[in-house]
């Protein structure tokens, strides 16, 4: 070491740095293009300058980094002549073919000064990338997943994931709170940055917020007004389009862009060109329904009817045979019953003859014991008679017998005869005088004789 | 015979039977008055039933077409 210092055998930093940068602009003294990916890229508020940083990597390991910048004065020509042939800014991510400068400078090092940009080149790029998607999302399956969802019927809560500065917002707002049928649909507004490199993480956001309340939502809708002008790239990444195809609801875009089609449109449930578009399409579900309900009304209205009529038919079909079975029946039974009524007369009839015959001979029978009987008990009776009139007549004579003695000696005892016989009778005041145990001296005595009476008075007893 | 059902479907079905009963004259004399009465009873019912649906129907068709 001492050895060079002695010789002033040296160079100062700054010396050195003069080398290096004769070395390396003396060998680049042309333009060049070179391919690089922009792995950084912003622009200073102040100068106006644009600062990136370009990188080549294969798929794990960096393989080169430099820092770029784009003055100010080239700035806007370089990015809108980008924009104009890609349909999308250049912007960090993206692999572009660039016309550089190659400087060093003292203090800052190796840079490159980007003068021009070859915008086919990126476009190309990008459409292998999006190829590149494409095919991953239809390795996996996912074209199709969304569009396997049923649509539901009536789309009527809709989940808006759009910018409400976007425009074509208020249109499409519009559109679907003032449809000519007066159709109600609820609107609930996830706002989202629709361009821009913040647009894919803003939509995934929203997609996620709208996910966690999916229950509350028939359909997503991802609009923003636009045209061809419009970059589309945002919507060509891989995350956003699984993420719309796995997503629980149908999703619509209406992200207008004319000529192209996006990941996310083609993993959509349905891809409108405008947000315009969706709006009608969300209508005409409503149109359809409406329609279905007017067909089902009319089908039940005559399927009722139908179903009515033949009710009744049944009810009255019942009701006749009812009336006319139950008289025939009822004809039926008469004709038994007055057949049976008809034997039964005869029957009687009959039985009566024959009652009639065993009383007339029960009758005849009596009669002839009757009159057998009456004159064996006339014959007793005279019998009778004959034996009490005999007897009687004994009787009567034996009276007659008695009283005829008695008459005899009740004659032998008459007072008359007993004076006629020499007998007297003396009566005193009327009375036969039969003791002297009353008489008073002086009474008068009357006695009867034979042949008359004597009057006497008592002087002595 | 009086059984107490409910509903226009079994009220036909009733009526029916009984239509098929007194078809197949397997009814007596004594019965038959009763299941005509029956019978008339569940044709009132059905008869009234089918209009109110008539009408129930129309007015809600109706409802519907307003």
């Amino acid at each position: 070491m001492s050895e060079h210092s002695e010789n002033n055998d040296y160079l100062s930093l700054h010396q050195l740095s003069l080398h290096i940068k004769d070395a390396i602009e003396g060998n680049f003294m042309q333009q060049i293009w070179v391919v690089a990916e922009i792995a950084a890229m912003s622009v200073n508020q102040g100068s106006g300058h644009c600062y990136l940083e370009l990188v080549e990597k294969n798929e794990r390991t960096l393989l080169a980094k430099m820092r770029a910048n784009i003055w100010s004065f080239k700035l806007q020509n370089i990015l809108g002549k980008f924009f104009q042939v890609t349909g999308s800014p250049l912007q960090q991510g993206m692999k572009t073919l660039l016309l550089v400068e190659v400087q060093y400078h003292a203090v800052y090092g190796t840079s490159l000064n980007i003068v021009g940009v070859d915008p086919s080149y990126s476009l190309g790029e990008l459409a292998r990338r999006k190829r590149e998607i494409i095919d991953r999302l239809e390795v996996e399956g996912l074209i199709e997943q969304n569009k396997k969802l049923s649509f539901p019927l009536v789309p009527q809560r809709i989940a808006l994931i759009s910018s409400e500065t976007a425009a074509g917002f208020e249109d499409f707002v519009n559109q679907l709170s003032n449809n000519p049928y007066g159709y109600h649909l609820e609107l609930k507004i996830f706002p989202a940055v629709m361009q821009g490199d913040k647009t894919e993480s803003s939509v995934l956001q929203a997609l996620s917020k709208i996910a966690a309340k999916k229950d509350a939502f028939d359909v997503v809708v991802i609009t923003r007004g636009g045209g061809s002008s419009v970059e589309l790239s945002a919507f060509d990444s891989y995350e956003l389009g699984k993420a719309i195809a796995l997503f629980p609801l149908p999703v619509l875009t209406g992200i207008g862009h004319e000529r192209d089609e996006s990941v996310a449109d083609l993993v959509a449930y349905k891809k409108l060109k405008t947000p315009t578009a969706v709006a009608e399409f969300l209508i005409s579900a409503f149109v359809t329904f409406d329609e279905m309900l007017i067909d089902a009304k009319q089908r039940v209205k005559e399927l009722m009817e139908a179903q009515l009529l033949k009710e009744q038919v049944r009810v009255k079909d019942a009701s006749n045979v009812i009336t006319r079975k139950s008289q025939a029946y009822i004809a039926k039974r008469r004709l038994q019953l007055s057949k049976v009524s008809r034997d039964l007369q005869e029957g009687a009839v009959k039985y009566t003859l024959v009652k009639q015959r065993a009383l007339d001979q029960r009758k005849m029978k009596v009669s002839l014991e009757t009159s057998r009987l009456l004159k064996q008990r006339e014959y007793q009776i005279k019998t009778v008679q004959q034996a009490v009139l005999v007897s009687s007549a004994t009787f009567v004579h034996k009276k007659q017998h008695n009283i005829a003695l008695l008459a005899a000696k009740v004659a032998l005892l008459d007072p008359a005869k007993v004076v006629a016989r020499g007998y007297t009778l003396t009566y005193i005041r009327g009375k036969v005088l039969t003791s002297t145990q009353d008489l008073k001296l002086g009474d008068l005595l009357v006695t009867q004789f034979k042949d008359g009476k004597v009057e006497s008075k008592i002087t002595e007893l | 015979m009086t059984k107490k059902k409910s509903g226009y479907a079994a009220a036909i079905d009733e009526l029916e039977a009984i239509v098929l009963k007194i078809e197949g004259e397997e009814v007596d004399v004594d019965e038959l008055a009763e299941n005509v009465k029956r019978a008339l009873e569940l044709i009132k019912t059905c008869n009234l039933k089918l209009k109110n649906t008539e009408e129930e129907v129309s007015r809600i068709l109706k409802e519907i077409g307003e």
